[in-house]
C-alpha cells in the first residue's frame, strides 16, 4: 500500500526539529494544534462514512455480466440517506452499505445524476432508526491552497481509511495550460459528460479506487468535497466536487429523485486571450437547438442573462454560468443580451428540459445482442438525421446477430422491427417475449449513413453445455519416468524402461500388484525403450496402442528381480473437457461433474462425491458467497449434492422455503471442509 | 499454466513452421490435370464450420467466434473437424498431463455450410480423439446423399511422396476449392507411427485422389521442442497421421450418438 501523506509529511517535521532546536517548542505547540484537529475533525465525519458495495450488471458481447465493486459514501440524514458519486451506483442491481461499525445493511437507489457525478442511496433498515449523519459545507470561501484536507472511504475497498493532504487548487477545471478550453467538454464524457457545472478541488490528500463518493474534510470538520477524480500515475492529485455544490445537488435528489436541467443549445468559453472584460463567448451552437432557432452564433459575445449582467474572465469561470443556465426555469423565456459584430442585439429563446443523456440497456438473448435506447443527445453526437431507435452495444459471439443475414454488428442502430418502429427497450422486450424461433424477423437496420436490411432468426435462452466426450482409449493407470539405456547404466539398473511414479488408485496395474519404483521393461515382448531421459509420453502411447480391455502382460524389474503383471488395461477416465458442465444463471456459476482426475489431484477419496466449479462470475450470487473456481460442493442447505442436477434441485430446494436465513454451503477447498453462506436476497429472493 | 515463455517458444516455432511451408520445392511441372481431376472427386466434400470457442477465465466465460475446415466423411452428414476446433487444453500445450483439469477451451454452436448453400446449418458433436487430434460432427437435419470422402479407402503415405490438401475459402473469398501441394518428409514412431510433413493442415490425398491421412499442427511437439535461437528446425513440421488411424477412429464414431447437452 502507498505511504500515506500524513506519514511521510510527519518523519520530515520530526528530523527539521531536531536540527533546528531553537523551533522546537513552537513546532510542537503548532503539531500538537494540528493533530488535535484532525483527531476532532476524524471523529466528526469518519463515523458516518461508509463503504458500498454495489452488484453492478454491465453488458459484454452482447450479453449481461455482473461485477461487484466498492466505493465510499457518507450519512447525510438520520433517514439513512447517503451521498455518493453516481459512478459508484452506475448499473447497479443492487447495494449494500457497510458501517463504521462492520455493520452491513440493504440500501436503495433514490436517485443519480450523471452530470454531476453524484447519486444518493438510502439504507433499509430492518428497524426504525434514526442514523448520525455530517452535513456539507455551505460555501467554501474560506479554503485556500495549503489548507489541511483529509479523504475518508474505502481506497481498494479498505473500509475506514483517512489520508491528509493539502488543497492545491481549490477551483480547479481540467484543462491545462496545453489545452483548448473548449475541448473540455468533449473529454468529460462520450453520452455522459460529467463536471460541466463546477471546478474542481484539487487537492493531494492519497485516494485510490473505492475512495469514490468518499468526503473531503477540513481541519473544522467540514466536508468540503466529494472525492471523485485521482491520478494514480503522475504523483497524488485528487479531484473532488465542492461540498456546497454536492450538497445542492443531493437534497433536490431526494426531494425529487431526479436533476432536471435545461438546455438551450450552446456553449461557453472564457473571455481568456480576447480583449473584452466583461461577458462571455458562446462557443458553439448545436444543430436544430432552440439557440439555432433563435438565430444564436458561434462567437456571439452574451454580456447580460434575463437582465443581469455575466461574465467568465477565465474557463474556470464558465461551469458556474453553465449552472445557471441549466438551472433556469424548464419552459421559461429567457433573454440574452448579446454583442455582435459591436452591436447589441436581444434574442429570446425558450428553455427547454434537457433530454436524457443515455438511454436504458437491455441485452435480449434470443436475438444475441445488448442495445441501448437512442437519445436526442446522442442522435446528435453521431449526426443522425433520426434519433429514436436501439444502438447495437455488443453481438453475442455465435448467437442470432453474428449470423444474421446481413450479420448485425457494435454502432449498428435498429430502427424498425418486422416493420414496426422500435425506440425503447420495453418494445424490444414485447417483441422477444413473443419471438418465434421458427420465424425469420426483418430488421431495418441504419449502419455509418447505410439504410440496410438483415434477416435475423431468434434463439432459445437455453446456455447449452456440452459435455466433450472422447473415444475410448486404453489406460494403465500409472505416471511413469524415462529411463533411457545410458541412465540405465549409470544407475545400475539393468535395463531401460519406465519407473512407476505414481500408481492411480485401482487403476489396472495397481490391481496387478504394481508398485512405486517398479521398471516396466517390456509391453507383450516387445521392449520399452525410452528415447531420451524426459519423454514419458512413448510409454502412454504404446499403451493407446492397445484395444481396451485387451489381456496383456507387462515385464518388469523390482529391486533387479524379473517381474511381469497380467491385466487388461481399463478405457481412461473421462477428461474434465468430457465432464457434464451445467451453467447455472441462477449463482453465476459453471458447475461440473466430479471426475476421476479431480479426486485423485485433490487427495480425495475415489468414492468422493460433490461437483466442482469450473467458474465463478466474481459479481454473481456464487461470487458474492466467496464461492471460488475448484471448490468442491458437497452440500447446499440441508442436501447433500452428488452431482450437477442435485445441485440445483438443492439450491431451489433452499430457496423455495422463502426464508431470509442464509442458505450454508458446505465445500471441499483444499485440504479443509469449510461452511460459506449464500443469501438468498442475492438470489432475488 | 501456459507461462510466457511457452508463448514465446511456440510463437517463435509456428514462425518457423510458417517458413518451411513456404519452402517446398515444386516435383511437378504441370498441376493442372491433378488439380482437376481432385476438386470434381472430393472438392463438395470440403466445407467450412463455423463454431463458438468459449474459456471460463477468472470466472468470466469469454466466447470468440471462429471457422475451420471440415471434411464430409458419410453420406447422412458427419464431419471430420481437427480436435483443436473443438478442445483446446493449454495445459496440456504447456506440458500439462492428460486428463487434469486445465484451462480447457470448448466450442459449441457448430455450424456447417454445404457446398453450393448459403445456409448455416447446425450441427452436433458427436465425439473427439484427443490423442490423434480429431473430432467428429453431425450435421443436425442433414440433407441425404451427401458427396463424402470414404476413408477407408485410402492410399499408403511413404516418405518422399507428394501428397496434396484439398481446402475451401470462405464466402467473402468465394468458397471456392483450393488445394496445397506436400511432402512427406520423414517418419517417425515416437511416440507413435507419425508422418513428418511440410504443406497445409486438413485431410491429405495422394496423386490418385486416395486419402492418405490427416495433416495438423502438434502443438505439444513444437512446444516441447523448445529451441529459438538454435534454430532447431526438425522438429517444426507438420504431422500426418496415417488414413487408416484415421478411418478406424472414424468407424468408432460413426456408431455414436450425438453427444447430450448437459441441460
Amino acid at each position: 500500500m502507498p505511504l500515506s501523506k500524513s506519514l511521510r509529511i510527519f518523519p520530515f517535521f520530526l528530523l527539521f526539529s531536531l536540527a533546528f532546536s531553537t523551533h522546537l517548542f513552537a513546532q510542537t505547540i503548532e503539531r500538537s494544534s494540528d493533530a488535535q484537529r484532525i483527531s476532532k475533525a476524524r471523529d466528526a465525519v469518519l463515523p458516518v462514512v461508509v463503504s458500498i458495495l454495489t452488484v453492478r450488471q454491465d453488458y459484454q458481447q452482447g450479453e449481461p455480466v455482473l461485477s461487484v465493486s466498492s466505493g465510499s459514501g457518507t450519512v447525510i440524514s438520520a433517514q439513512g440517506h447517503i451521498a455518493t458519486n453516481a459512478h459508484v451506483t452506475q448499473n447497479g442491481k443492487s447495494f449494500r452499505i457497510v458501517f463504521f461499525d462492520g455493520r452491513e445493511l440493504p440500501a436503495k437507489l433514490i436517485g443519480t445524476d450523471t452530470a454531476s457525478d453524484l447519486a444518493v442511496l438510502q439504507v433499509i433498515s430492518p428497524a426504525p432508526e434514526a442514523f448520525a449523519f455530517a452535513k456539507f459545507a455551505d460555501n467554501l470561501d474560506d479554503l485556500t491552497p495549503g489548507d489541511t484536507v483529509l479523504a475518508m472511504g474505502a481506497p481498494w475497498g479498505l473500509s475506514n481509511s483517512m489520508s491528509a493532504g493539502v488543497v492545491n487548487n481549490p477551483r480547479r477545471l481540467l484543462v491545462s495550460l496545453f489545452d483548448d478550453e473548449a475541448d473540455y467538454e468533449d473529454r468529460l464524457g462520450i453520452d455522459e459528460p460529467t463536471g460541466r457545472y463546477y471546478a474542481w478541488i484539487q487537492h493531494d490528500a492519497a485516494i485510490a479506487p473505492g475512495n469514490s463518493g468518499g468526503p473531503l474534510v477540513d481541519l473544522n470538520g467540514r466536508i468540503v468535497g466529494v472525492n471523485t477524480r485521482g491520478m494514480i500515475v503522475g504523483g497524488d492529485l485528487a479531484f473532488a466536487i465542492p461540498g456546497p455544490d454536492a450538497g445542492s445537488v443531493v437534497q433536490r435528489l431526494i426531494a425529487n429523485g431526479e436533476i432536471r436541467r435545461v438546455a438551450l443549445g450552446f456553449r461557453l468559453r472564457s473571455l481568456k486571450g480576447t480583449r473584452y472584460t466583461s461577458g462571455v463567448l458562446i462557443n458553439a451552437i448545436e444543430r436544430k437547438s432552440q439557440a439555432d432557432k433563435a438565430g444564436l452564433q458561434a462567437g456571439d459575445r452574451i454580456v447580460s442573462l434575463n437582465g443581469e449582467v455575466v461574465t467568465a474572465l477565465q474557463p474556470v469561470d464558465v461551469p458556474a454560468l453553465q449552472r445557471r443556465i441549466a438551472e433556469l426555469p424548464i419552459g421559461s423565456q429567457v433573454v440574452l443580451k448579446i454583442e455582435r459584430s459591436d452591436k447589441v442585439i436581444e434574442i429570446k429563446l425558450k428553455a427547454d428540459a434537457q433530454p436524457k443523456a443515455r438511454g436504458d440497456d437491455l441485452a435480449s438473448s434470443p436475438f444475441g445482442i445488448s442495445v441501448t435506447e437512442l437519445t436526442q443527445p446522442m442522435g446528435r453526437r453521431r449526426q443522425l438525421d433520426d434519433d429514436s431507435g436501439l444502438l447495437i452495444t455488443g453481438i453475442r459471439p455465435g448467437g442470432a446477430a453474428a449470423i444474421a443475414r446481413p450479420k448485425l454488428e457494435p454502432g449498428d442502430i435498429i430502427r424498425k422491427i418486422d416493420g414496426q418502429a422500435v425506440s425503447n427497450v420495453s418494445q424490444l422486450s414485447g417483441i422477444v417475449v413473443a419471438a418465434n424461433s421458427e420465424k425469420y424477423y426483418l430488421l431495418d437496420v441504419e449502419r455509418d449513413d447505410e439504410k440496410i436490411v438483415s434477416l435475423i432468426k431468434p434463439e432459445s435462452n437455453d446456455k447449452v453445455r456440452i459435455p466433450l466426450p472422447e473415444l475410448p482409449q486404453s489406460w494403465s493407470g500409472v505416471e511413469v519416468q524415462a529411463i533411457s539405456n545410458s541412465l540405465a547404466k549409470d544407475m545400475k539398473l539393468g535395463s531401460s524402461g519406465y519407473r512407476i511414479t505414481r500408481l492411480y488408485p485401482n487403476s489396472p496395474l495397481a490391481k496387478a500388484g504394481a508398485k512405486i519404483g517398479d521398471l516396466l521393461t517390456g509391453l507383450q515382448g516387445e521392449k520399452l525403450k525410452p528415447a531420451n531421459d524426459s519423454a514419458s509420453e512413448p510409454f502412454h502411447q504404446a499403451v493407446r496402442d492397445v484395444i481396451p480391455e485387451t489381456e496383456i502382460q507387462f515385464d518388469a524389474l523390482r529391486n533387479s528381480q524379473p517381474i511381469s503383471f497380467k491385466l487388461s488395461f481399463l478405457p481412461s477416465p473421462i477428461s474434465s473437457a468430457g465432464l457434464k458442465t451445467l451453467n447455472l444463471s441462477k449463482l453465476r456459476a459453471e458447475i461440473r461433474e466430479l471426475g476421476f482426475y479431480d479426486r485423485v489431484n485433490g487427495h480425495l477419496p475415489i468414492s468422493q462425491t460433490g461437483v466442482i466449479l469450473d467458474g465463478v462470475e466474481s459479481g454473481g450470487p456464487a461470487g458474492l458467497a466467496h464461492l471460488q473456481r475448484s471448490d468442491i460442493v458437497i452440500r447446499v442447505g440441508k442436501s447433500n449434492v452428488d452431482n450437477v442436477e442435485a445441485l440445483r434441485k438443492a439450491l431451489y430446494t433452499a430457496l423455495a422455503t422463502k426464508s431470509s436465513a442464509l442458505i450454508p454451503i458446505i465445500v471441499i477447498r483444499g485440504s479443509e471442509n469449510r461452511v460459506l453462506y449464500l443469501d438468498p436476497y442475492w438470489l432475488g429472493n | 499454466m501456459f507461462n510466457r515463455n511457452n508463448r514465446v517458444n511456440v510463437f517463435v516455432s509456428i514462425l518457423l513452421l510458417a517458413l518451411t511451408c513456404n519452402v517446398h520445392a515444386q516435383s511437378f511441372s504441370d498441376y493442372r490435370p491433378v488439380y482437376k481431376a481432385m476438386v470434381q472427386k472430393h472438392g463438395d466434400a470440403v466445407v467450412t464450420v463455423k463454431f463458438v470457442m468459449a474459456i471460463n477465465s477468472a470466472g468470466k466465460e469469454q466466447r470468440i467466434e471462429d471457422r475451420t475446415q471440415a471434411i464430409v466423411v458419410s453420406s447422412d452428414g458427419l464431419l471430420l473437424v481437427p480436435d483443436r476446433a473443438v478442445s483446446f487444453d493449454f495445459s496440456a500445450m504447456a506440458g500439462g498431463k492428460q486428463g487434469e483439469a486445465g484451462m480447457v477451451a470448448k466450442s459449441s454452436e457448430f455450424r456447417v455450410r454445404l457446398v453450393d448453400s448459403e445456409d448455416w446449418l447446425a450441427a452436433d458433436l458427436v465425439t473427439r480423439d484427443s490423442a490423434l487430434g480429431l473430432a467428429w460432427l453431425r450435421i443436425r437435419n442433414s440433407p441425404k446423399n451427401l458427396h463424402f470422402v470414404d476413408l477407408s479407402q485410402g492410399g499408403k503415405p511413404e516418405p518422399g511422396m507428394e501428397f496434396f490438401t484439398l481446402l475451401r475459402t470462405n464466402e467473402e473469398s468465394g468458397s471456392v476449392p483450393l488445394w496445397r501441394p506436400g511432402v512427406i518428409m520423414g517418419e517417425t514412431r515416437v511416440p507413435k507411427l507419425t508422418y513428418l510433413v511440410d504443406g497445409m493442415p486438413g485431410l491429405a490425398f495422394d496423386i490418385a485422389g486416395k486419402p492418405l491421412g490427416y495433416v495438423d499442427v502438434n502443438f505439444s511437439s513444437i512446444s516441447a521442442a523448445r529451441s529459438a535461437m538454435g534454430l532447431d528446425m526438425a522438429n517444426s513440421t507438420l504431422q500426418l497421421t496415417p488414413i487408416d488411424k484415421v478411418a478406424y477412429a472414424t468407424a468408432q464414431a460413426a456408431k455414436l450418438p450425438v453427444a447430450a447437452a448437459a441441460n
